[in-house]
């Protein structure tokens, strides 16, 4: 009897001291910020392969957060506009990040062989790369210069009522273009758009 | 009986395909109503679209907050008719996990807006009223939904009242203008520090009464984001405190930030006020 005491009392002093260090994260809020250096991660692909953001330490690499469920992102891939940029953009390293909670890597795995995707989902269904970077929508772009430093975070573009079609103000693309020409990037920051990150609770 | 297993694999495969995003499910209803039947010639009545939501589902304020997208509606009438300006009843807020925070609608939502008819109108004619709505619905997943509405409004003599207890409980929703006379409060915004790329500021409101449930929400115009927003009520003082930044590389005109604060007066019944705040002091 007294060791199912001390067991379960530890069991609940884990938890306390667990979900305090979580809200303690979650009040102290996301960590990414435009001109800081962006948070490293390490999270599985839909392969299961690792793929952490220091594998590409001299490279530009935007992060976008999707969502399969996401009408928003579903209007996006099949209107080819994240693969277009990925394909035009050769030397950037794209990465596509899933941190809807219900799903799993099956279902990364079945939209990158729908879309015929050349870069990869990762799997943050915990959502923690997710919370630090403060990934708000599906989607959410983030850019990192060869530096390591975050100069863009926001929307795709300036479209999302999807109504603009081709005239859409496509932020990323002109973020990309400066940055490749060597000048600031002038659009560092805007309201995403989108529906609403999927985290668990 | 193999039959019957082949008939539940191809209900298990519909069901799952139609969730999964193939066939969605419509989970909002739209109807354009008129809080008359007939028009008389220099009158204003008022059309609305009545959205009735399902269950767990909610759609969004003008400002949708953090996620998803406003409800939007345009109406259409001849063109010597006055169309007003929408009105937005009062929100409420969705808090999800991540420190999303997002204002809507759930149940139902009546958006509506007055119209003037022009003093010459031809008896025996039929008004033709448009509307076109869109939304997004949002629950675990989030569906986009449009409707394209009619309603076909005879001219006559004398308007013929319809609708009007479904107007005016809505009319009550709406958040209202600070008066000359009774105000459930006097308010004023202090200007906080101020680093390069945002300003800091605070509203104080001073309640004649201690009010229940203090919200407040912001409608920013597209250039300006509001956010670290933090909510205080101690006994009769709301403190509201909130950075606002204009977006880098937009231009914004703007000085003015409009929002509504929203409470539960003495009597349980919810209300709101609309607050419009300077920010270049």
């Amino acid at each position: 009897m007294g060791n199912v005491l001390s067991i379960v009392t530890s069991m609940l002093v884990t938890l306390v001291v667990f979900s305090q260090f979580n809200s303690w994260v979650e009040a102290k809020g996301p960590v990414a910020a435009v001109g800081s250096a962006a948070p490293g991660f390490t999270l599985e692909d839909q392969s299961g392969s690792i793929v952490s953001l220091s594998d590409f330490g001299d490279k530009m690499v935007v992060l976008e957060w999707m969502n399969p469920d996401c009408p928003f992102v579903q209007r996006h891939y099949k209107a080819k506009t994240m693969t277009t940029l990925a394909e035009q953009y050769g030397d950037v390293v794209w990465i596509a990040i899933n941190s809807t909670h219900y799903m799993t890597k099956e279902d990364d795995k079945t939209w990158v062989e729908k879309y015929n995707l050349s870069y990869p989902i990762l799997d943050d269904n915990p959502g923690k790369v997710g919370r630090v970077y403060g990934a708000k929508t599906t989607p959410h772009m983030f850019i990192i210069d060869k530096s390591g430093i975050l100069v863009y975070q926001g929307a795709i573009d300036d479209d999302p009522g999807g109504s603009k079609k081709g005239n859409a103000l496509n932020y990323v693309n002109k973020a990309l273009e400066e940055i490749q020409a060597g000048r600031a990037v002038t659009v560092s920051q805007t309201k995403p758009y989108g529906c609403s990150v999927k985290y668990a609770n | 009986m193999p039959w019957l297993f082949v008939l539940l694999c191809l209900f298990t495969f519909t069901f799952t395909f139609s969730v999964r995003g193939e066939e969605l499910p419509k989970s909002v209803q739209a109807e354009l109503l008129a809080n008359v039947a007939k028009i008389k010639a220099g009158d204003a009545f008022m059309v609305g679209v009545l959205l009735k939501i399902d269950a767990g589902w909610h759609i969004y304020w003008k400002n949708p907050g953090d996620s998803g997208l406003p409800t939007s509606i345009k109406f259409n009438l001849p063109d010597e008719f006055v169309t007003g300006k929408l009105n937005w009843p009062i929100p409420i807020k969705f808090t999800r996990p991540g420190n999303i925070v997002d204002f809507g609608y759930e149940d139902s939502l009546l958006l509506w807006t007055v119209v003037e008819a022009p003093h010459e109108l031809n008896e025996d004619s039929a008004i033709p009223v448009h509307a076109e709505v869109s939304w997004l619905s949002c629950q675990e997943v989030c569906i986009p939904g449009q409707a394209k509405l009619e309603l076909i409004l005879p001219v006559a003599e004398s308007a013929e009242i319809e609708n009007s207890k479904l107007f005016s409980e809505w009319e009550k929703r709406l958040a209202v203008d600070l008066g000359p006379d009774t105000n459930p409060f006097v308010w004023r915004v202090e200007r906080g520090m101020d680093d390069k790329k945002s300003s800091a500021y605070t509203i104080f409101i001073d309640w004649d009464f201690i009010p229940g449930r203090v919200e407040w929400f912001p409608s920013p115009d597209s250039a300006l984001e509001i956010d670290s927003t933090l909510l205080a009520t101690e006994a009769k003082q709301t403190r509201i405190t909130f950075n606002a930044k204009i977006l880098t590389g937009q231009k914004s005109f703007l000085e003015v930030l409009e929002s509504v604060v929203a409470y539960t007066d003495q009597e349980g019944k919810r209300k709101g006020i609309n607050l419009v705040m300077r920010l270049n002091e």
